[in-house]
């Protein structure tokens, strides 16, 4: 067949296809008896016989668009945004913490063993907190958690909450998304910013104890802490991760296993905002009220922790029997 | 040959040219996209001004969602392109040629992180200049390409003339050098098409030809070969 013949024939799909593809650009339904990936694949075929016959580098170049955008539209996501949140929530995030569940211990024992050390330290030579913390570091503390300050007894008004409730979603947020970033550099990012954390709480924790202010330094900490310093400590796990990957590759080519770690990597950061997110309305709205008995407030933040390894350990989880089915569908 | 072109093939079997873009611009698109940045957050910042601690909150969530959002919004709800992007005709695709998702586009927009360091995104300027696909460090851990927009060819028909078969047989690749010099005769100058139609073999003009009617020859070709 010459190339005139073979653009008689097919002239009139490539025409249709093409319309098709208009449609389906500006998100419209095609009508219901149009095979989309049908027609996708006789575009594609006609490509593969244009450039096998040596017909003219003009009509294989409008075959190749066409075939390009018949592609990037067939291969799209098409679920919903919405519907796959509440799945990765309910479910995606819990099972993805288990699968690594090693992992998780290790950055959590990274993270909190420094912290112990940094406190006991503290604890036994109170001096050291200020080469820990720096005294201005340890002035602030001391004037934000002294009992006898007034804002610790006084409500603050809501509108000051609600200022409180937007910095400290950005400001730790942002600390998720850089620790998560630093990985790229073989995971040593990562680590930086979970182990300066992790020091600086062990410090303040210490230093408050050494000076008596340790009702409302814990009160104030251990509701919102719970989701908080989990959510951070996924962050340098989702973090390590991608380090991890181009550490040790395993039977991958570097450049592919950053790419596989990334995309399980990245989905540990929605997690870790997702409980991030979820800590800075504890902290701005509860954890700020200075009036409540410290024993409700110990009481509130044990029950923070316990909710948080019942989700993370327990959510998700399907009976022994759906288990095989609902594996392919993962 | 030298080009940008990074073909990939897909599960039909056919082979997609990905015609990727380079360092300029796509630095253009990042200050487009900066300026419009710019731009929203002196707006919101006059907003927030007029409401007291609440608009401050507000400031900070709204300035967090513009922040790390709006490249990842627009990357994945609206084609790959951000306005920036757009403007130069580029887009982010992954590099099998599939639309951006949105797990790919948070990590190369968080990578940016990566790429700014140690000053003024010199990590992702080092990365794209050494990568053969123009990678930044985000890139690379997405699995995406920027790429230039297809572009409507313009159907540029080949001169008619009287069919008339070549004297030799030609090969496919000298079969196709024919037609793309006819179908190119709009874009190139007299001259250059003279001097590109001289690289074909000689045996196919009849001997005495000049120049000129080298072209009316070779125009013949094409249309044979076509098939008209």
């Amino acid at each position: 067949m010459r190339q005139q013949e073979f653009e008689n024939l097919y002239q009139a799909n490539w025409h249709a296809f093409k319309e098709q593809c208009e449609l389906l650009e500006k998100r419209q339904p095609l009508a219901s008896n149009i095979d989309f990936s049908a027609n996708y694949r006789e575009v594609c075929h006609n490509l593969a016989l244009a450039q096998q016959r040596g017909f003219s580098p003009g009509l294989v170049a409008t075959l190749e668009k066409l075939s390009a955008r018949g592609h990037q539209l067939l291969y799209k996501n098409r679920q919903s945004i919405f519907s796959r949140i509440v799945r990765f929530v309910s479910k995606g995030f819990p099972r993805l913490i288990r699968k690594n569940s090693k992992l998780f211990w290790l950055t959590s024992a990274i993270c909190y063993l420094p912290a112990l050390i940094v406190f006991l330290i503290i604890w036994a030579d109170p001096d050291m907190a200020y080469s820990f913390l720096g005294s201005e570091t340890a002035a602030n503390l001391e004037s934000m958690y002294n009992p006898a300050n007034e804002h610790i007894t006084e409500n603050r008004d809501i509108d000051s909450d609600f200022q409180m409730f937007g910095y400290y979603l950005m400001n730790n947020i942002s600390v998720d998304l850089r620790t998560f970033a630093g990985g790229i550099v073989a995971g040593i990012g990562s680590l930086f910013i979970l182990l300066l954390n992790a020091i600086l709480l062990g410090a303040a924790s210490g230093h408050m104890l050494n000076v008596g202010y340790e009702d409302t330094f814990f009160t104030f900490v251990i509701a919102h802490g719970a989701p908080e310093l989990t959510g951070m400590v996924v962050s340098a796990m989702a973090g390590l991760k991608i380090g991890w990957g181009l550490v040790a590759p395993g039977n991958y080519s570097r450049k592919d296993a950053l790419i596989i770690r990334s995309k399980e990597g990245v989905r540990l950061l929605f997690g870790a905002i997702f409980l991030t997110a979820l800590a800075a309305p504890i902290e701005a709205f509860w954890s700020s009220i200075g009036t409540i008995e410290p024993s409700v407030k110990y009481t509130v933040g044990a029950i923070s922790w316990i909710l948080v390894f019942i989700y993370l350990f327990i959510a998700g989880r399907e009976s022994t029997k759906s288990e095989g089915a609902q594996h392919g569908s993962e | 040959m030298l080009d940008n072109t990074s073909k990939v093939e897909t599960p039909e079997g056919i082979e997609l040219p990905l015609e990727v873009a380079g360092l300029v611009p796509r630095t253009m698109a990042y200050f487009i996209d900066l300026l419009i940045f710019l731009a929203l957050y002196y707006i919101l910042i006059l907003i927030a001004g007029f409401l007291g601690n609440f608009g401050e909150g507000l400031f900070y969530i709204i300035f967090f969602i513009i922040y790390w959002l709006y490249p990842i919004i627009f990357e994945v709800f609206r084609n790959g392109q951000t306005p920036g992007k757009k403007s130069l005709g580029i887009k982010v695709v992954h590099h099998d040629g599939t639309p951006v998702s949105l797990s790919s586009s948070f990590v190369r927009n968080i990578l940016l992180i990566a790429d700014f360091l140690p000053f003024f995104y010199t990590a992702g300027f080092l990365s794209m200049l050494f990568n053969k696909d123009f990678k930044r460090l985000g890139d690379m851990a997405a699995g995406t390409v920027v790429i230039y927009t297809e572009k409507e060819n313009k159907e540029d028909p080949i001169p008619t003339a009287k069919p008339r078969a070549p004297a030799v047989a030609l090969t496919l690749d000298e079969q196709r050098s024919v037609l793309s010099l006819a179908e190119r005769h709009q874009q190139l100058s007299e001259a250059r098409q003279q001097e590109l139609s001289s690289l074909l073999p000689e045996q196919l003009f009849s001997s005495k030809t000049e120049n000129h009617s080298r072209l009316k020859q070779l125009h013949a070709f094409a249309n044979w070969l076509r098939g008209h």
